[in-house]
């Protein structure tokens, strides 16, 4: 069994309980405008280019079967249009200045990283997380994968954003030890605008998650000018804490280490994004407090004031 | 006795006025030297001259032996500035190593034969001549006091009429010379009380009068004495060439702490200040927690003072916590959480991989865990072991180095080398130059006490006053003797970069890499990015995680496998202290990418960066450093940089947590950690004087990131920005 996977990080502290591992898919249903990973949008091979470590040795030049290198006198260009993501060119690249975006890789080769750190996950009620882009999208790889980990012995999450028919989470739920479950705005017309659709389907999902009884934990990226209200924060605490398989509620301030990887990617950012100032985050977690049995986000990654 | 805990005292006031001294005292040690890339030693800057002039017992003008040694101590102490900070629980402090021109080698017991070979595999720390770095056992002075060890001194003088009372002459004369000091600092504190308008500081300096004129010839009676007894212990330690270790901390003050409890003449807020006076002295090295000869955790709640005392003086300490098993879980806690307050504290020392690795010797494993964590990186049985640990550093990389040369010269005279070539060439030129440095060893037994002698040391050993001998010359009953490896990672990754590049892929030969190694990889910048770019050691499963571990096991099999030619055991750790920079000062490139001059990687550590994509994991790390352990008991350390960002996310704390036991159960050594972020690291290196206050650990000891060269600044900067965010 084949995946694509754009990223393998250890010590992972930041999803789910304890030190992780987390895996991230390649492949999304989802285009939210402030993506912290946007190279995990495409499901297909991406290349990332970054001139400004181009030390002028003329390898990409040499191995790129349709010439998409183009070194000039004073620049080194990559031409998009021409390019096939091949990534012939990153792995000659040895000064980083050519990645590529995405590997294939089995569920064996993944397995043998995560089981790296397994004293670590031990130690700390830790394991391993399947993110991405959306891993759902990939359900058979990410399934069979999950069912491995279980029979290593290694606790489970799932971190998913909802936009597909409900039967493929269904589906991984019996590998799956806790779902981290995105919601990133409850109106129809602040979803349509920044995530691409109008988030009905995670809505709706989120209700049959719910149902299920399976343990999961919501978490929400919080944007000022986005979503930073109390009608949407507040709003997502109401319905999510009718459920008792919730187990926590997490406000994300928003981060733009996504903003140098989607230049990087040959793209740029239609809009600017920023955090959400300290004593606003404090106030709207206060307002979800009282709806969900733990409420949990970092102050310090707010914008300072 | 007066009695402190009825005059409640601003006892945090003192501590910030201790931490303001301590600002100002490295302000000006900076202004005196310049940089300090070593512990901060706890000296005060002194500029006055000191009217002492050595009385010589040899040609070259200087004095050896343990006689004049302590002869001249004597007369050093007499005139030794003094010391005593109004607002410390304590007085005394040393000024500058001394007596001056007192021991050292005489040129005609220097190891000349040895130097070619020394130089030949780039010894520069063969441990000839090296001092202390071995462990005293406090009880003894803490039960006889300096009049009870005269006492002790002159009893087994009598006992056992040496032909030759040297060692019973010296020693006397120094602990007169201790006892002198002590009594001067009593008229001192009197004067400095007439003086004093505050009415709690002339209590306070009338409180150090008395009670060190007690001290003078008394055993300590009370916890405040018990630490200024150790406070004298460590300056004059101290000021002979730099001794160091102190012992397990906790234990050695909790009898005092509970009688006075007790007696209802102590408080918690009170010991606190006595203990940061008592770092305020000196920063040697304890070790708080940890297991018992019987396994049982000795944590008490003076190992939660000590803590307490480090959080809220903030400066250099070198403390470790003994990690084992049965550890106090809120005492690792609480060791953790100031890490996190303070992004610097607590070193942690693993049991599990220093019992098992020192039973593994032959002896008990109830004796293995007394082997208590007092120095930078080491571990020594306190009073009763002579280890020479920390000053005897092997270069992994000079010899791989001869023996890349070699095949490249069988390469240039037609022979198709592969990499048993190598290899066979490399264990044939580290098997030489560990041999070197155990003639190197069997040297330093032979001559040093007639040189330099252990003078401050053999007072707290078991034997060495008894038998009169000094502590290298059968004062003790075990000798287990030390070398540290270095570079590891610098020579895995080039075996690996050669296995790949030139062996399987065949992208440049043996000549060509020779040949670009001999020009600093001038006109081949992509090769050497190439050579650079190969999964390296610490991912784990890689063939330099293959290649790591062979060269640990092939030096450690080399230094342990046997002894010195006049018997003595050698036991193999991997450890560089901070030197890495002057160490690859001289070393031309390396197959890994590594330019001529730059440093080499630090003592087991995979070199910043090294996990594919230029990232690294403080897991990653820990794991392929407790895989490279020589595990005979000697330390082989993991240096963690964990991101300030860390401590923000719920779960951060634990994460650390996880990390330490995870490490133990490994068989991992020794964690030294810092907690610092990529912005306050990278704007303290710009300016380092606007950042006074920020402490970290540059390697096994704990110093102020504003006394350090440029150099070892950098090393720093390169780990943290190294580490993922």
């Amino acid at each position: 069994m084949i995946g694509t996977v754009f990223n393998l990080q250890r010590f992972s502290t930041a999803d789910g309980p304890g030190v992780r591992t987390t895996v991230f898919m390649k492949g999304c249903s989802n285009q939210c405008a402030w993506c912290h990973n946007p190279e995990s949008i495409r499901r297909e091979a991406e290349i990332r280019f970054y001139p400004d470590r181009c030390i002028g040795c003329g390898r990409c030049l040499q191995v790129c079967p349709v010439g998409a290198h183009v070194s000039g006198a004073e620049a080194h260009n990559l031409d998009r249009a021409t390019c096939t993501a091949c990534g012939l060119c990153a792995s000659e690249c040895f000064a980083g200045a050519v990645e590529a975006a995405g590997t294939s890789m089995s569920v064996e080769d993944v397995l043998r990283e995560i089981v790296k750190d397994a004293p670590y996950y031990r130690h700390s009620g830790g394991g391993v997380t399947i993110s991405g882009g959306e891993p759902v999208l990939q359900a058979e790889f990410v399934g069979e994968l999950l069912r491995a980990c279980q029979y290593h012995g290694l606790h489970t999450a799932l971190d998913t954003a909802g936009h597909y028919a409900w039967s493929l989470l269904d589906g991984l739920l019996d590998v799956v030890d806790l779902v981290l479950y995105d919601v990133k705005a409850l109106d129809p017309d602040t979803h349509l605008r920044y995530v691409g659709n109008d988030g009905r389907l995670i809505r709706e999902n989120l209700h049959r998650l719910g149902g299920s009884g399976h343990p999961f934990a919501v978490r929400t990226p919080v944007i000022a000018g986005v979503n930073d209200t109390e009608a949407e924060i507040g709003g997502i605490a109401r319905i999510i804490g009718q459920y008792s398989s919730l187990t926590y509620y997490e406000l994300l301030p928003y981060h733009a280490l996504g903003n140098a990887k989607l230049q990087s990617l040959g793209r740029h950012a239609a809009e600017r994004f920023a955090a959400p100032e300290r004593h606003h985050l404090e106030n709207l977690a206060a307002t979800a407090e009282s709806f969900v049995p733990d409420l949990r986000y970092s102050s310090s990654l707010a914008r300072q004031t | 006795m007066d009695n402190l805990a009825d005059s409640r005292r601003p006892y945090d006031e003192h501590i910030q006025a201790l931490c303001h001294a301590k600002d100002e005292h490295t302000r000006r040690k900076l202004q005196l030297r310049g940089y300090l890339d070593i512990d901060d030693h706890g000296w005060v800057p002194w500029e006055d001259p000191i009217p002492f002039a050595v009385t010589p017992n040899h040609h070259d003008g200087r004095a050896y032996g343990i006689r004049a040694t302590g002869e001249n101590f004597r007369a050093w102490l007499q005139v030794h500035p003094l010391y005593i900070h109004p607002r410390s629980a304590l007085a005394g402090a040393w000024v500058q190593f001394g007596p001056p021109a007192v021991g050292g080698w005489r040129s005609e017991d220097r190891p000349g034969h040895l130097q070619p070979e020394f130089d030949r595999y780039h010894i520069r720390n063969s441990g000839v001549g090296a001092m202390n770095h071995f462990g005293p056992d406090m009880r003894i002075g803490l039960e006889l006091g300096w009049g009870g060890l005269l006492r002790k001194l002159r009893r087994f003088r009598a006992l056992n009429r040496p032909s030759d009372p040297a060692f019973y002459d010296g020693e006397e004369a120094f602990v007169e010379g201790v006892q002198c000091w002590i009594q001067r600092h009593v008229g001192h504190a009197r004067e400095l009380a007439a003086a004093e308008a505050n009415a709690d500081i002339q209590d306070n300096l009338r409180h150090i009068a008395a009670m060190n004129e007690w001290l003078v010839d008394g055993a300590p009676r009370t916890f405040r004495e018990a630490c200024q007894f150790l406070a004298w212990f460590q300056s004059v330690d101290r000021m002979w060439h730099a001794g160091g270790a102190l012992g397990q901390l906790d234990e050695l003050l909790r009898p005092f702490y509970e009688a006075d409890v007790a007696a209802g003449r102590l408080d918690d807020d009170e010991a606190v200040w006595c203990l940061a006076s008592l770092f305020f002295n000196d920063t040697h090295y304890s070790q708080i927690g940890g297991p018992a000869a019987d396994g049982h955790d000795v944590t008490s709640p003076v190992s939660f003072l000590i803590l307490e005392a480090m959080h809220r003086l903030r400066i250099p300490v070198n403390m470790a916590v003994r990690l084992h098993d049965g550890l106090d879980e809120n005492l690792l806690r609480r060791a953790v959480e100031y890490l996190f307050a303070d992004g610097t504290g607590c070193s942690f020392a693993c049991s599990k991989g220093l019992d098992e690795g020192f039973a593994r010797n032959g002896y008990p494993v109830e004796l293995a865990r007394l082997r208590a964590k007092v120095g930078c990186n080491w571990t020594a049985l306190p009073g009763i072991e002579y280890c020479l640990q920390d000053v005897t550093r092997q270069c992994l990389v000079t010899p791989f180095q001869l023996a890349f040369q070699d095949v490249v010269q069988l390469a240039r005279d037609g022979y198709d080398p592969d990499m048993d070539d190598l290899w066979d060439r490399y264990c044939h030129h580290l098997g030489l130059s560990v041999e070197v440095l155990k003639q190197g060893k069997d040297w330093h037994m032979a001559h040093h006490a007639n040189n330099t002698a252990e003078i401050v040391l053999n007072l707290f050993m078991h034997g060495t006053v008894e038998r009169g001998l000094d502590v290298v010359c059968g004062g003790v009953d075990i000798y287990n003797l030390a070398v540290d490896g270095l570079g590891l990672a610098t020579v895995a990754d080039s075996l690996a970069a050669i296995e790949q590049r030139v062996c399987s892929e065949q992208r440049l030969g043996w000549t060509r890499l020779g040949d670009l190694l001999d020009h600093n990889w001038e006109g081949a910048e992509d090769v050497r990015l190439m050579m650079k770019n190969i999964p390296r050691y610490g991912t784990g499963g890689t063939r330099a995680d293959y290649w790591a571990l062979r060269v640990s096991e092939q030096y450690s099999n080399l230094v342990r496998g046997t002894p010195t030619p006049h018997g003595y055991r050698i036991l193999p750790g991997l450890f560089s202290h901070g030197t890495i920079v002057a160490w690859g000062r001289d070393l031309g490139a390396t197959p890994n990418g590594r330019r001529e001059g730059e440093p080499i990687s630090h003592s087991a550590n995979p070199d910043p960066g090294f996990l594919p994509g230029g990232g690294g994991a403080p897991t990653a790390k820990s794991t392929a450093v407790a895989a490279v352990q020589p595990r005979w008991g000697n330390t082989t350390p993991v240096q963690l940089d964990i991101d300030r960002g860390l401590a923000g996310i719920i779960g951060g704390i634990e994460s650390v947590i996880a990390l330490l036991k995870a490490h133990n159960e490994l068989g991992g050594t020794l964690v030294n950690i810092n907690v610092i972020s990529r912005e306050q690291i990278l704007e303290a290196h710009d300016d380092p004087a606007a950042h006074p206050d920020l402490v970290v650990r540059v390697t096994g000891y704990s110093a102020y990131f504003r006394s350090l060269s440029r150099e070892y600044r950098q090393q720093l900067v390169d780990r943290i920005m190294a580490e993922p965010r």
